[in-house]
């Protein structure tokens, strides 16, 4: 839990407010939010627990979605079981534990009903185009250290499927060493403190800037 | 910024100089700093750096850290080889530029000042290595002296600037931001009359003057283009003034890369994300460099050469 606080600042300062500000100028006020490897689910809980804190701030009046999928059939088991030891949560403060976990004993915690509310698992394979074409209207995609096992060629396809899954002025976040340097030049890099997102311009951007 | 304001600034920024205690090794040195790198002469340098027991000693102490890996330095002339004519040369100017500013006109820690100081330094430099630029010595000392306005405004409006940066850091925007609000001029115009009148090159006063903003420039020069985003660089990660900026960075949208793109076509091929990490990985040692020249108090008899 909480392994790149950079990122989890970039979404809440920047990335959230422009969303929500394009977005609701529309009249849309639902999010959605895709952990794609999510493995044993330390990052959609993290996200939940950080949407969750902003319910009734930034995100007053909107509503969100976690989805979040891995291939390995026993890694999404334990990301449902939602059980957590003092390793995985060594990061994770008292005030947060204490609301969003309950102690099933064993020096366990696990995640509360409320926490699992917000997030829905799936298999998914990211090399099936046949699935990856139906995930759609995204808003944040995050995939960290996951294209690692890929070669060039299916980084490639997963990387433009994640394009087309997100939304107009929508992100992608990678792992922490994670380029997209001569893989893909269709998102635009943006730098922000301590971390790194890939973003996919809207309309009225897409024209300037393009090397 | 008016006529008569800007009148008023440089009058000020023209007797800075006599102010406070200026070290008497800064005129040698202010003249060193205008000649290109390959220039500076070795034995100039020991002179400079052994005129003073206390950079002397300084400049030891460094060449002496396990940053350096010596144990044994024990003359000048060998910590000044130890450590190489550009490190001692900013190190001097460091040295010499923190005791013109009196103790209780530093609105930030002077090891925050030059901590982005120098690491905006290693940034450009690097940046203008990849990017094959001609004198990545230059760029260095543009990355280097690029926020000297910092310093007048520190001192010339010490209450007021302060003031500019809780705001800054208070509402998470740039500084020069809240300065054109507050002041109504930033520490670039600041800065750009000071090396002006220190007589720094042409490129390098547009450096200083225009590296928030190089669109002021008619046609924007490659080093103020280069300043311009390794400041922005530094500042996402982690190397700003010490608060919080909420800024995402579009560099390939960003006009200085745009045009910097235009002549050093490298600069197009380069991994920005491994080049952060880069940064990341120089970070140890621009903070150990920055603590063991301003950060350590106690100072050691100096032994010259």
């Amino acid at each position: 839990m909480f392994r790149h606080p950079a990122q989890l600042d970039a979404l809440r300062n920047v990335i959230l407010p422009q969303i929500l500000h394009t977005k609701g100028v529309l009249g849309l006020k639902r999010l959605r939010f895709w952990c794609a490897g999510c493995s044993t689910g330390e990052e959609p809980h993290t996200l939940a627990m950080c949407l969750l804190e902003e319910k009734d701030r930034l995100l007053a009046g909107w509503t969100f979605d976690i989805l979040a999928t891995d291939l390995n059939d026993a890694s999404l088991e334990a990301a449902r079981s939602g059980i957590y030891g003092e390793y995985a949560l060594r990061n994770t403060s008292d005030a947060l534990r204490r609301k969003y976990f309950k102690d099933v004993g064993d020096k366990k915690l696990q995640a509360n009903d409320l926490l699992k509310a917000q997030i829905r698992f799936d298999r998914i394979n990211l090399s099936d185009d046949s699935k990856m074409v139906f995930q759609k209207g995204i808003d944040v995609v995050f995939c960290c250290n996951v294209l690692i096992y890929f070669d060039l060629a299916s980084k490639r396809r997963v990387v433009q499927h994640f394009y087309s899954n997100l939304l107009p002025g929508g992100y992608l976040f990678l792992g922490h060493a994670e380029s997209l340097f001569q893989v893909d030049d269709s998102f635009r890099l943006v730098h922000f403190p301590g971390t790194t997102g890939y973003w996919k311009p809207t309309a009225a951007q897409a024209g300037g800037g393009k090397k | 910024m008016n006529t008569k304001l800007h009148s008023q600034l440089q009058e000020q920024i023209k007797k800075l100089d006599s102010i406070a205690s200026a070290p008497a090794i800064l005129e040698p040195l202010l003249e060193m700093m205008r000649l290109p790198s390959e220039e500076i002469r070795f034995e100039k340098v020991v002179e400079l750096v052994s005129y003073d027991g206390a950079i002397a000693a300084q400049c030891l102490r460094l060449a002496n850290s396990p940053l350096f890996g010596r144990r044994q330095t024990e003359t000048v002339r060998a910590a000044v080889m130890a450590l190489g004519l550009e490190r001692v040369r900013s190190m001097l100017f460091g040295l010499c530029v923190n005791r013109v500013i009196p103790a209780d006109k530093w609105v930030i820690g002077p090891d925050e000042f030059w901590r982005h100081a120098l690491g905006c330094a290693l940034v450009t430099q690097r940046m203008a290595k990849k990017i094959e630029y001609p004198e990545p010595e230059r760029a260095y000392l543009a990355g280097l002296l690029h926020d000297l306005g910092f310093l007048v405004n520190s001192i010339l409006y010490t209450d007021d600037f302060r003031e500019c940066l809780r705001q800054a850091s208070e509402q998470h925007v740039p500084l020069h931001v809240i300065e054109e609000q507050v002041l109504g001029f930033t520490h670039c115009e600041t800065g750009k009359m000071l090396s002006e009148h220190w007589g720094l090159s042409r490129e390098l006063v547009d450096a200083v003057g225009c590296h928030h903003d190089v669109s002021l420039l008619p046609a924007a020069g490659p080093l103020a283009c280069l300043v311009h985003l390794s400041d922005l660089l530094c500042r996402v990660r982690y190397l700003g003034y010490g608060y919080d900026e909420i800024i995402g960075v579009d560099l390939g949208s960003d006009a200085a890369w745009q045009s910097l793109v235009r002549t050093y076509p490298a600069l197009g091929t380069m991994d920005l994300v491994r080049f952060t990490l880069d940064i990341d990985g120089a970070m140890d040692q621009i903070v150990a460099t920055v603590n063991s020249v301003f950060g350590a108090k106690s100072i050691a008899a100096p032994a010259t050469a």
